[in-house]
């Protein structure tokens, strides 16, 4: 699961991408089976029980001192069915975020990272994180975390967070 | 054996009439009624409940800062924003409601309750456009006279509605050119808070419309040092805190905001060392002068972490009064504090780990600890 | 993702439409009724019903129904698409920021911003298109000698990704003069 988080994770394109996760997964499970593949994850949900079993991995994507989440705000989609950068099942996510400046200690680098919501679903609950690194009052609403950002959803109901890499910071 | 029969009898009719006779009457029947409030106290404060694990149901909790007990509740929807009218007699709560409790057709309104009575007397049919955020004062707000009720929208371009309360009515629609929140800055003027450090004041006519607005010089650097949006009310007008600790002090009683020169809560050892932080980071005591804030360690990104001591300042000599520090009390982190308003004031703190400690705000001595008083207390209001 | 801006402005060819809105940046007007330039001049091009819908319902929301923008959130967008239309890099800028977003420090005219545009790739080649089109000619008013947009070239732009820095990047490079 790990490699293909990386893979995702590091992408610099948006949630709304063709080669989505889930799409590669389901024609992985279409080779390995031959079966007609149902809308559930059969990987996905094996990593997610043994997640379950076993403490989340420290500063991975289900604590809150992942180093993503740097000005995050809410729970995190990780903990909810999704990842840290795709959203749960059901939910859809906001086309407007407020974005972070995240250093990555493993590569030295800061990237700008997009906090977009999930919504159209009550609060996840679980696994809540506020980080305020550049955060800013929300007459800076790019920067501001305090905000809703499902507000232009056709759902505005405010369910997770996550968090898309969107490049590296320019110095 | 009939004998013994009438023998054990005989001994037991004593026994019985004295049981008989100890036995209190039957409890009289009960008659259901509903409570009602006691003469409303200048120690009373409304809890805001922002409910953070089910945000759909957020409340207010009126609490009596004298018998420690809850004394009843408000209803407060989803990201609501909330505000006391002037004489305190009614509360307003902006919010948005779902037809199908987590989803389905939305409807934004503001409800007004009778703060006599807690029922709600009628309610405001909003556009569906308000400004989702985390709360302040200063996304609902009444005209000085409560002519006027403002409610900060945000799409996320910024505006506000200008609502008639007591007609029930929608009066209009005012753009404020990304300049955010509706600060009541004088008699039918609302300022809002603009990302250049300037401060926009829109003047209205006696129906609502705008009749001219003005923007101030910068008077904070975003990028330097942000002021908190959330202001403070003064005796004639608002104090608002800097992430740094500057103190940014504005007179709204003239014919245009003026801004008195800056002073730090921290000396130039403490600053960014010591800093204000919390959910509702001030509170003032308009006729003493007296600012009270929730002051912590830390540095950059910390401007949302409660205080761990309680900094107490005179708004006049700028002078720091005294420095609480909670560690002693067992408290966690101050997130949200409110002083009442009388001569013998008490201050309200509200905890990150949802306790409410009650302090005498002249001496900084403890009360009391109301454990739980709320799920996400993060803003305390009196009138 | 429905916004609902306080005025929706509703393109109907030929037609004058008028709104109740949140009015042009600084300048902020209460309540403008009133007609917007109508598009049916001989001279001029216009949008479709169907990009001026869509901007609505994926634009508006930050750049104001009238594309004028919001200080510190978005810039207004009724100079430069013109000028980008006009040239062949100028639009592949067009198709790469919708495409791709774009975030760092911009300047446009004395405004700066420093957020995030986000990406609408998730909306096909031809909705992409509707939308320029929109924006480039009812909003900016590029004169009639500049060609509509079309979806091979958002299709174009689609085939090779790149990120919101090199969308930035790009349009430094432009360096079309502003006002």
């Amino acid at each position: 699961m790990r490699t293909i988080d990386q893979l995702f994770e590091r992408s610099t394109r948006s949630l709304a991408q063709r080669t989505s996760r889930r799409s590669l997964l389901a024609s992985v499970g279409q080779l390995l089976t031959g079966a007609v593949l149902l809308p559930l994850l059969p990987i996905d949900r094996a990593g997610v029980a043994r997640a379950a079993q076993t403490k989340p991995r420290a500063n991975g994507p289900e604590d809150c001192q992942y180093w993503k989440y740097c000005a995050i705000d809410g729970f995190l989609c990780s903990c909810c069915g999704g990842t840290s950068s795709s959203c749960p099942p059901g939910t859809t996510p906001s086309p407007i975020s407020w974005i972070g400046t995240c250093h990555n200690a493993a590569d030295g680098r800061d990237y700008i990272v997009s906090y977009n919501d999930c919504c159209g679903k009550s609060t996840c609950g679980t696994c809540d994180c506020v980080r305020n690194e550049g955060e800013k009052p929300i007459y800076r609403p790019s920067r501001n975390n305090d905000l809703n950002w499902c507000m232009a959803n056709a759902d505005v109901n405010y369910h997770c967070t996550v968090s898309v890499i969107l490049g590296v910071a320019e110095k | 054996m009939r004998s013994a029969h009438l023998f054990c009898a005989a001994l037991s009719w004593p026994l019985l009439a004295a049981r008989v006779l100890a036995v209190p009457p039957p409890l009289p029947v009960e008659h259901l009624t509903v409570e009602r409030l006691p003469p409303r106290s200048p120690h009373w404060v409304y809890v805001y409940d922002y409910a953070f694990d089910n945000e759909t149901d957020a409340r207010v909790y009126l609490f009596d800062g004298d018998s420690y007990r809850r004394l009843g509740q408000i209803g407060a929807g989803f990201y609501a924003s909330i505000n006391l009218s002037p004489d305190g007699g009614t509360t307003a709560v902006a919010s948005t409601y779902f037809a199908r409790g987590s989803r389905g057709a939305r409807t934004d309104v503001v409800e007004f309750t009778d703060n006599s009575t807690l029922a709600v007397t009628h309610e405001i049919l909003l556009p569906a456009k308000r400004a989702l955020s985390v709360s302040s004062l200063f996304n609902l707000a009444y005209s000085d006279d409560a002519h006027f009720l403002y409610a900060a929208y945000m799409t996320p371009a910024a505006s506000f509605g200008v609502l008639d309360p007591a007609a029930g009515t929608t009066l209009g629609e005012i753009d404020t050119a990304g300049c955010v929140e509706v600060i009541p800055s004088g008699h039918y003027r609302v300022s809002s808070l603009c990302e250049s450090g300037r401060l926009l004041t829109i003047t209205l006519d006696a129906q609502g419309h705008e009749t001219a607005r003005a923007m101030s010089e910068p008077f904070f650097d975003a990028d330097q040092d942000p002021v908190f949006a959330q202001g403070i009310p003064t005796n004639r007008g608002n104090v608002f805190l800097s992430f740094l600790g500057e103190v940014h002090d504005i007179d709204f009683s003239g014919a245009q905001p003026t801004f008195a020169a800056p002073w730090s809560l921290v000396s130039p050892a403490e600053k960014g060392h010591w800093r204000p932080g919390a959910n509702q980071v001030g509170a003032v005591h308009r006729e003493l002068g007296r600012l009270y804030v929730p002051m912590h360690e830390g540095g950059e990104g910390t401007h949302k972490d409660g205080g761990t001591e309680i900094w107490v300042y005179d708004l006049t000599s700028h002078r720091r009064l005294a420095r609480w520090p909670l560690k002693g009390y067992g408290l966690s982190r101050v997130t949200a504090v409110q002083v009442s308003q009388d001569p013998a004031p008490i201050l309200f703190a509200a905890t990150e780990t949802s306790d409410l400690a009650i302090f005498d705000a002249l001496t900084g001595r403890l009360r009391h600890i109301t454990k739980r008083v709320a799920q996400s207390p993060w803003m305390l209001l009196n009138p | 993702m429905t916004a609902t801006p306080a005025g929706r402005a509703v393109r109907r060819a030929g037609m004058p439409w008028s709104w109740c809105t949140l009015a042009a940046g600084v300048a902020g007007l209460a309540c403008l009724g009133g007609v917007l330039t109508p598009a049916a001049y001989a001279d001029e091009k216009s949008g479709s019903p169907e990009g001026a819908a869509a901007f609505q319902s994926n634009c508006a929301l930050c750049h104001g129904p009238a594309g004028a923008g919001v200080p510190a959130l978005a810039p207004a967008i009724t100079d430069y698409p013109a000028r980008y239309a006009a040239t062949s890099e100028g639009r592949r800028q067009l198709a790469m920021t919708v495409l791709y977003g774009m975030f760092g420090e911009i300047t446009v005219g004395d405004a700066h911003f420093n957020g995030q545009m986000p990406d609408l790739s998730r909306l096909d080649d031809a909705t992409l298109a509707a939308i320029l089109n929109f924006v480039v000619f009812d909003l900016a008013h590029a004169p009639a000698d500049v060609k509509p947009l079309t979806a091979a070239e958002i299709a174009a732009e689609r085939a090779h990704t790149v990120d919101g820095a090199a969308v930035r990047a790009h349009r430094k490079s432009l360096a079309i003069a502003g006002p």
